[in-house]
């Protein structure tokens, strides 16, 4: 915690990396800010425009930290609100980590833990954190339809994918129990961030330029493949009942840029 | 009949793709399996939608025909015996493979193997199951697996077939049995029905089997569905929905599929729809169906002999509400559970939101909103506090007329975009976990 703030204010922003660990990091600094009558926000970019009456923290990631306010969120709040607020965390969303902290500082008061937290729609935080967690929820769900993976040279399977949400690593679970044996790998190219799994081991994330532009190469050779794939969405459409509208409702297309039929 | 002896694979894939894809069912729902390490493959209880096709109908499964080589003449059918079509057949090895590429790249969650009677019941059922038991013992997958029933297979194939699927279907084709009779000549209720209940039994047995022990093999644990097809005989909106609660309570099947008829056939026996497939008929069966399933209604609540149809322009839940006014209003603050339920844009997660808010405060109109009801539709079923939203009449006319009218509208709050984008999501969310199809 940077100690040379001014100890005057009222209102205080940490700022803090773009991540689950940044975000609970924040949580656990802020808390006792706030308990020492400070307003706390918690922000994952440098404010603009800071006001007079407010000072500007920056806060380094501390797994320890983060991980304590992680368990405790999901032992004492239950696992739907550990949910709502990881997905939260992950999110797009400018205010998420203010957003999550608002949602703690009303389900947890002195000793006093709230489990149906969520169940407070009415409340605007809770409102718009339950919002974001479909979103999210909805989009890891997605990409485990939507994701496209491309045969390299007979050995890896490689697909690129552009998520709006940081979900990536919530990938790994699902992918590897699908197909444990196969070498492959799922590229963000938008946060340039490449999930690696091995056959028959675990998955990791890499994020060095080597890696990622061997695979951005990788992904112009051809699979045959796809040539099937194709010609089965073509023949399996029933011309009689054509709706492009309906299909692009539920297959935006920002989705299709990655996926092979649309190509 | 045209058999073509030497085709590509692309070739094949075509012609028996496009062949299978009357075929409703296309979801992969309804078995939460991991994989084991060993091969490939899981299940999600949900099901997954890998992609949508032209028609807006989600991709999850490889749907194909073992063949269309067919000895049957069902007069709705393209592959149908009189029919002067290019026949094909796959190998249960061009099958299982194709199957495991496309898992591999994640362009399917599994296999819908449906096909025409080629030879016999019995010889066509071997075949399916050569394919299928290749998938699952030399690929070791363990994805999703769909397989029709053919009508008059000996009970040995079905037992086989079902300790290797996930889901099995047979379409009971039309609601009536002359209907059956008229358009399917091949078929009879008996070759459908029998082997219908006896995946029920069976599907019940092994229940307990499960029991006893955790490891027995499963047989069919998805369970089993079933298509109609909607327009192609006279039959009323009210013979459907009974014959549909009828499956759903003698056969305890997990879907029934409605499918719009379309007419790929010139024939005398077939009505010819210049408008089309009957869509806007086949969707609002859908909801009524969703009705019978989750909302607890029943067949005759929503449609009688006087009133044989639904109607068109009103969905079915508001249409039985605006014939049922004697319900309402509803108060949202007291209300239990199914009463709600029953409420015309209240549905079930909103529902439940309902009953996990109140409990913070009492809720007026604008938590609703914030909750996800669809108040256009519900406003002139509930009360928040003993009061209505504006001054209401509750006539039938009255209402149905307002329901109706595109220049109704509500005074919407600057985010409301959102609020109906959330909602979208979760009806997708619910249409995944209930089984694909939305309505
Ligand atoms: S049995 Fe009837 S519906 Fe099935 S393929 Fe043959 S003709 Fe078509």
């Amino acid at each position: 915690m940077n100690t040379e703030c001014e100890m005057t204010a009222r209102k205080a922003i940490l700022v803090c990396e773009d991540s689950l660990e940044g975000i609970f990091t924040s949580v656990y600094e802020g808390w006792t800010l706030e308990n020492h009558g400070e307003k706390v926000q918690i922000s994952v970019r440098e404010p603009d425009y800071p006001d007079f009456f407010t000072r500007v923290c920056p806060v380094t990631s501390d797994t320890q930290k983060a991980e304590k306010v992680l368990r405790t969120i999901r032992d004492k709040l239950g696992q739907r609100t550990y949910e709502a607020l990881c997905f939260t965390a992950v999110s797009c969303h400018p205010e998420k980590g203010t957003l999550v902290f608002r949602v703690l500082r009303q389900a947890i008061s002195g000793r006093r833990f709230d489990r149906r937290i969520m169940d407070n729609m009415a409340d605007p935080s809770v409102n718009l954190t339950a919002k974001l967690r479909i979103r999210v929820w909805h989009e890891i769900h997605r990409f485990y339809g939507f994701v496209r993976f491309r045969e390299i040279s007979g050995k890896v399977l490689l697909a690129k994918i552009r998520p709006e949400n940081d979900i990536l690593e919530m990938l790994a679970p699902h992918f590897s129990d699908r197909c444990p044996n196969e070498n492959w790998m799922i590229l963000d190219s938008g946060r340039q961030k490449v999930l690696l799994h091995p056959q028959g081991g675990v998955c990791s994330v890499y994020k060095d330029t080597g890696t990622l532009s061997q695979i951005n190469a990788s992904l112009c050779e051809k699979d045959l493949y796809e040539d099937l794939w194709k010609g089965f969405c073509r023949s399996i459409t029933i011309q009689e009942r054509k709706n492009p509208h309906l299909q692009q409702q539920l297959l935006p297309l920002k989705f299709r840029l990655n996926m092979h039929e649309f190509s | 009949m045209i058999v073509q002896e030497s085709m590509s694979l692309m070739q094949k894939l075509e012609i028996l793709s496009d062949a299978a894809k009357y075929d409703v069912a296309c979801t992969s729902s309804g078995t939460e399996r991991k994989g084991d390490g060993t091969g490939i493959g899981n299940s999600i209880q949900a099901g997954i939608c890998h992609s949508f096709a032209g028609d807006g109908r989600c991709i999850s499964l490889l749907k194909v025909l073992y063949t269309n080589e067919c000895v049957y003449d069902c007069k709705y059918c393209i592959n149908r015996a009189s029919n002067d079509v290019v026949r094909t057949s796959f190998t249960p090895e061009e099958i299982s493979r194709l199957t495991i590429e496309f898992y591999r790249r994640n362009y399917i969650e599994g296999l819908f193997l449906s096909s025409g009677v080629k030879g016999s019941p019995d010889a066509t059922m071997e075949e399916m199951i050569r394919a299928v038991e290749l998938l699952r013992t030399k690929y070791r997958f363990q994805g999703y697996i769909h397989m029709k029933a053919i009508p008059g297979a000996s009970p040995e194939l079905i037992e086989r077939a079902g300790f290797l699927a996930d889901r099995m279907s047979i379409n009971l084709e039309l609601p009536t049995a002359e209907g059956l009779r008229r358009l399917a000549p091949n078929k009879t209720r008996k070759t459908i029905l029998k082997p219908m209940k006896q995946i029920q039994v069976r599907h019940m047995e092994n229940k307990q089997e499960l029991v006893l022990y955790r490891h027995a093999p499963r047989f069919v644990p998805a369970g089993q569905s079933t298509q109609m097809i909607i327009g192609a005989t006279g039959e009323s909106d009210y013979q459907i929905v009974s014959a549909a609660e009828a499956m759903y309570q003698q056969y305890s099947l997990k879907r029934v599929f409605y499918s719009a008829f379309v007419a790929v056939n010139q024939d005398n026996t077939l009505p010819v729809l210049p408008q089309g497939p009957p869509l806007l008929r086949e969707h609002r069966l859908y909801q009524a169906d969703w009705l019978l399933r989750f909302y607890g209604f029943q067949a005759s609540e929503l449609l009688s002999d006087a009133h044989p149809n639904f109607n068109l322009l009103l969905d079915p839940k508001c249409d039985w509400a605006v014939s049922h006014l004697e319900n309402f209003p509803v108060e949202i603050n007291t209300a239990d559970y199914r009463t709600l339920l029953r409420v015309p844009g209240i549905g079930e997660k909103s529902a439940s939101r309902i009953l996990g808010a109140r409990r913070y405060h009492s809720l007026d109109f604008e938590d609703l909103k914030k909750i996800g009801v669809v108040l256009k539709r519900a406003l002139y079923f509930i009360t928040c506090r003993g009061k209505m939203m504006y001054p209401i009449r509750l006539e039938e006319d009255y209402i149905v007329r307002n329901l109706l009218d595109p220049s109704v509208r509500m005074p919407v709050p600057a985010s409301e975009v959102t609020y109906r984008q959330l909602s979208l999501f979760e009806d997708l969310a619910l249409a995944g976990q209930k089984g694909g199809m939305g309505v």
